[in-house]
């Protein structure tokens, strides 16, 4: 029962953390949710040191004091978020105010708790020597695995508060078998048979109520009046609100003519995913201001006679590029949904007209079509540039945007199609200098020369690359439509200054002037004194959003408060405020209890090589984990998916490990074999997963199962390893390995970060394949 | 007696009121420095080389402090952009500064602005103008503003709560137009009721970070044109390459 206990506890604390960055992407932004859980994960940490100061008690009173904690965790998982609601944090502010800082570091606090009476109810059982401690450890990871599965699939059918309440019941019931240990007796022991019963009915009759935050765009158009949401969708990858408004039109068109902007817009049913920037579904059929918007390029190069034999239309959230492909000259169109829910969304209104819909990630419906079917145009949307640059989002990986992506566009294409992408200006240009110094490193600058062109409006600049060299007829109608609409002329084969820079004037025709010195001799080097990091972007290297260049940070610096907060990129600076958080947060509740602790001949002998060994297997744990979820995105579809599936597979594969234990310890050559499968997974991952992008989702999962089942097999050994070790040679250790390991593992969570984005997740992954490598070495001869 | 402590009650209100009033003002005479070394410092920016003075002075004669939430009053006159509620911020000091210097506006002139706000630009734009007309269309916004108008009595400016969209057809033409509110285009209707020779700005980015502002020309044809401006100096290139 004790070993149900912990996989009911373990499920609950890791359905917990998959949970709260669901909820806290929907109430806040996604840039810091990462952060506050990798922050909240010290709750383990500090667990270690509460443990071990408080042995006394809790050797006497094993049962009051695990249940308690176990109760303690329901509870504060539940009513911490609550808390949290009431915390106004906002990263907009976070440049201009200091106090944003604490408020980061209250919500932190927060949900330190949670984690910590989790890690507190299991961390005592594990040191409390009356159990197997292969088989807690292995209930422990085997519940954390099947949780992260567990609540992704509640997440496809129940409300995610209700989720909460149901994890809170989980651990709950998880308590119940603990308040029976042996050990000691307590006043009321009868009480606290019910104590948790008590607690579920208390917390179903809680109200909890989602409250998003005012920042968020979706609650500032809630406020015009007669704006309603019309449906609301929850789900595992983003909660849905599609709005409309009676008296009210969105009127979002970017990328429309000036000239050309209707007096009264179409009706505009407005779509937000976890309450962000939105997108437009226009109910009322074929919307005429579509033909005046810069993606129209493709279709007014063409004859009026001649239609587009067939259009793909890549990740579609919103219907604007379907009506245009639709309304105007296409013989095919192709819509790529990578939620179902939004092709819901997108089919409900009932003049939609004929297409072909693939439900199905971009990338692997164009490796699953290779070679038998060809396009004429593939338009690549506004969405895919839409990430803000500039805060921590933009340190988020994106395998859209990168040079195998580019690839398999440019294969898809039939001779003389042409692939268009819609991207937004900026000021400076930092994205589409990327996207095309990307370009001239994929083709040749004098192909590039001859086949493409680019034209702007105010806010929005359309890139079109044609599969073969732009005719004279083209060229024409690209100006007469450029003229017609007052677009920018920003490139074509043989443009001249002059002829840039017109109706949209910046200061200097800089749009022109950058593309003419990227197609220029000197394009390399001119990337590479740009002031943002313009590099080339990779499957190994996704970071496109990531402009951050450490020689222009101070300057920007200086010019933030004169109005140049917007040129800032302040990603990398964030991390480095989290690392110091780590260090006050891990120095307050990790460190200085036990250095202040009045058992000093304990608290005092730390074996540095000890402490290594736990601290080195708990990064090199995380840098390996964490580079394998961000490296499966492209194969296994989405970034929820791949976490979850990574997680539970290392998880399982590290629980069968620490239970094989039981019978069999390793000698010092399953380390080298470790050492060595490791290299070859990553080896295969990092630099030919594209062999596994044609195969069928079954077989992709398969794959990945049998290919990571053993490395987490592998990987779940040294920690039960040295605990075990510690268990007959220094016991009173065993929470100072607990509260270190768990102290790496949140240091490794923005280190993955930094060093991902300045080498790459291959780098990443190896780096930690040498860090398990060095413990290795450590427990093979000090330990 | 009774009419003692009632004498040093009111004296000591009195008191405490005028310092506050003198700290508010010190400290808005302290922004007003910090715009003009941040517009000295961003010269370029300016078409006359400068902020112009009756901008500044306009700056230094509105008291910030009245158009920001209570229990933000201590941080009215910081350089920087400060939540309002309804997930609305009143904009920087400095950004305030930046757009209305680039309105280009003459005591007659009548002015539109779309996006009232805490009221804080149409504010600023009162004393330089002869009218200022002003759209909100969050209704507490709206009234608020329109409460707040009254209590400093700037009286030549008239608020309501409508769809900006459509500007403000009975006061039209304008002289200058700022639109503060979000747009993905600049609304035709608005471009119409801009006088021939008449500016319009709007801000680009997030009310955090102003990312450009757009200024929009009609000219004596009718034809309009727009120009997208960086806040401040900064070249992305380096070395020959940014020559």
């Amino acid at each position: 029962m004790i070993n149900f206990s912990v996989f009911l506890i373990s499920l609950s604390a890791l359905s917990y953390e998959v949970l709260l960055i669901r909820l806290l992407s929907i109430e806040r932004w996604q840039d810091f949710v990462t952060m506050i859980i990798g922050l909240a994960l010290l709750g383990y940490g500090a667990s270690g040191t509460f443990v071990h100061l408080t042995r006394k008690f809790w050797e006497k009173n094993l049962g009051l004091f695990t249940g308690g904690s176990a109760c303690d965790f329901a509870l504060s998982a539940f009513f911490c978020f609550i808390f949290s609601q009431m915390i106004p944090f906002n990263p907009m502010d976070f440049l201009w105010n200091s106090g944003q800082f604490f408020y980061l570091l209250g919500l932190s606090f927060l949900f330190i708790l949670p984690f910590f009476f989790a890690a507190t109810t299991i961390g005592s059982l594990l040191s409390s020597g009356r159990f197997s401690l292969e088989k807690l450890y292995a209930s422990d990871l085997l519940g954390a695995g099947v949780g992260g599965g567990l609540i992704v699939f509640f997440l496809n059918y129940i409300d995610p508060y209700i989720c909460l309440k149901i994890i809170s019941t989980l651990a709950l019931l998880g308590s119940l078998p603990l308040f029976h240990l042996k050990g000691g007796e307590f006043p009321f022991k009868k009480v606290f048979n019910f104590l948790p019963l008590f607690l579920m009915v208390f917390i179903w009759s809680f109200p909890l109520k989602q409250k998003t935050h005012s920042f968020k765009p979706l609650e500032k158009i809630k406020l015009i009046p007669e704006t309603n949401v019309k449906q609301l969708k929850n789900g595992p990858m983003a909660q849905l609100h599609l709005l409309e408004s009676e008296k009210t039109p969105f009127r979002h068109a970017p990328g429309l003519s000036l000239k050309e902007a209707p007096l009264k817009f179409p009706k505009q049913w407005a779509l937000f995913k976890d309450g962000m920037g939105f997108t437009v579904f226009h109910p009322d059929g074929f919307p005429n201001y579509v033909k005046s918007l810069t993606s129209a390029l493709p279709y007014a190069l063409d004859s009026s006679s001649k239609k587009k034999n067939h259009v793909l239309l890549l990740t579609l959230d919103d219907d604007t590029l379907w009506w245009q492909a639709y309304g105007l000259k296409a013989k095919k169109v192709t819509a790529v949904f990578e939620d179902e829910r939004i092709f819901d969304l997108f089919l409900s209104p009932k003049k939609r007209g004929q297409g072909n819909f693939v439900k199905e990630k971009w990338r692997v419906y164009l490796n699953q079509i290779k070679g038998k079917e060809r396009f004429a145009l593939i338009q690549v949307p506004l969405s895919f540039f839409k990430k803000d640059s500039g805060g921590p989002t933009s340190l988020k990986e994106d395998y859209n945007l990168t040079k195998e992506s580019f690839g398999l566009l440019f294969e898809s294409l039939e001779e003389k199609g042409q692939v268009v992408f819609n991207l937004p200006m900026g000021l400076p240009p930092k994205k589409y200098v990327r996207l095309l110094g990307n370009l001239s490193s994929q083709i040749s600058i004098e192909t590039l020369k001859k086949q493409l062109m680019v034209i702007r409006n105010w806010d929005t600049l359309t890139l079109l690359f044609q599969k073969g060299p732009l005719e004279k007829e083209q060229l024409k109608r690209l100006k007469t439509f450029s003229q017609k609409k007052n677009f920018d002329l920003v490139y074509y084969p043989g443009i001249e200054k002059k002829e840039a820079n017109h109706f949209h004037r910046l200061k200097a025709p800089l749009f022109y002037e950058v593309t003419q010195k990227i197609l220029s001799n000197q394009g390399k080097e001119f990337l590479k004194g740009y002031k943002y990091k313009v590099d080339l972007v990779t499957d190994n290297n996704p970071f496109f959003f990531d402009f951050y260049k450490s020689e222009s940070f101070l300057e920007l610096w200086k010019l933030r408060k004169r109005g140049g907060m917007g040129l800032l990129d302040w990603g990398p600076l964030f991390i480095g405020v989290l690392i110091i958080q780590i260090v006050f947060l891990g120095g307050a509740f990790i460190l200085l209890p036990l250095i202040l602790s009045k058992k000093k001949e304990v608290a005092f002998n730390v074996s540095a090589k000890k402490g290594l060994y736990f601290f080195l297997i708990g990064l090199a744990f995380f840098f390996v984990e964490i580079t394998l979820i961000k490296r499966f995105i492209p194969l296994l579809g989405y970034p929820l998916l791949s976490l979850v599936f990574v997680l539970v597979v290392l998880l399982l594969g590290s629980g069968c490990g620490s239970y094989f234990l039981k019978w069999r310890k390793p000698k010092w050559p399953f380390f080298l074999f470790f050492i060595f499968y490791g290299t070859l997974v990553g080896g295969f991952f990092f630099y030919k997963m594209d062999l596994l992008l044609n195969f069928s989702s079954f077989l992709k999962y398969l794959l990945v199962f049998l290919f990571l089942f053993p490395l987490g097999f592998m990987m779940g050994m040294p920690f039960p390893l040295g605990l075990d070790y510690l268990k007959t040679k220094d016991k009173s250790f065993i929470p100072w390995a607990w509260a270190i390991n768990g102290l790496s593992s949140v240091f490794s969570i923005p280190l993955v970060t930094l060093v991902s984005i300045n080498f790459s997740l291959g780098v990443t992954f190896f780096l930690g394949l040498i860090v398990y490598g060095v413990a290795f070495r450590l427990f093979a001869k000090n330990l | 007696m009774k009419k003692e402590v009632l004498c040093s009650f009111f004296f000591l209100y009195l008191i405490c009121n005028t310092t506050q009033a003198d700290i508010y003002e010190s400290e808005r005479q302290e922004m007003v420095r910090v715009i003009k070394r941040h517009s000295e410092g961003n010269k370029s920016f300016f078409e006359k080389g400068k902020m112009e003075p009756k901008v500044l002075e306009a700056m230094g004669k509105i008291e910030r402090h009245q158009f920001v939430p209570k229990d933000l009053k201590g941080y009215a006159y910081s350089d920087r952009p400060l939540p309002i509620g309804y997930g609305q911020t009143i904009s920087q000091p400095y950004i305030v500064a930046l757009m209305t210097d680039l309105l280009n506006i003459k005591e007659n002139d009548k002015v539109l602005e779309i996006g009232t706000g805490s009221g804080y630009q149409a504010a600023v734009l009162s004393p330089l103008a002869k009218d200022v007309y002003t759209i909100e269309i969050i209704p507490p916004l709206g009234k608020e503003a329109k409460k707040k108008f009254e209590k400093v009595s700037l009286t030549n400016i008239t608020s309501k709560v409508a769809d900006g969209y459509y500007g403000w057809k009975e006061k039209a033409p304008f002289d200058a137009i700022v639109v503060t509110a979000a747009a993905s285009h600049v609304p035709p209707p608005l471009i119409k009721q801009l006088k021939v020779g008449g500016r319009m700005v709007i801000p680009v980015g997030n009310p955090f970070s102003v990312q450009y502002l757009m200024i929009v020309e009609k000219n004596k044809k009718g034809d309009v044109k727009t120009t997208q401006v960086l806040p401040v100096r900064f070249v992305p290139f380096t070395g020959k390459m940014g020559q």
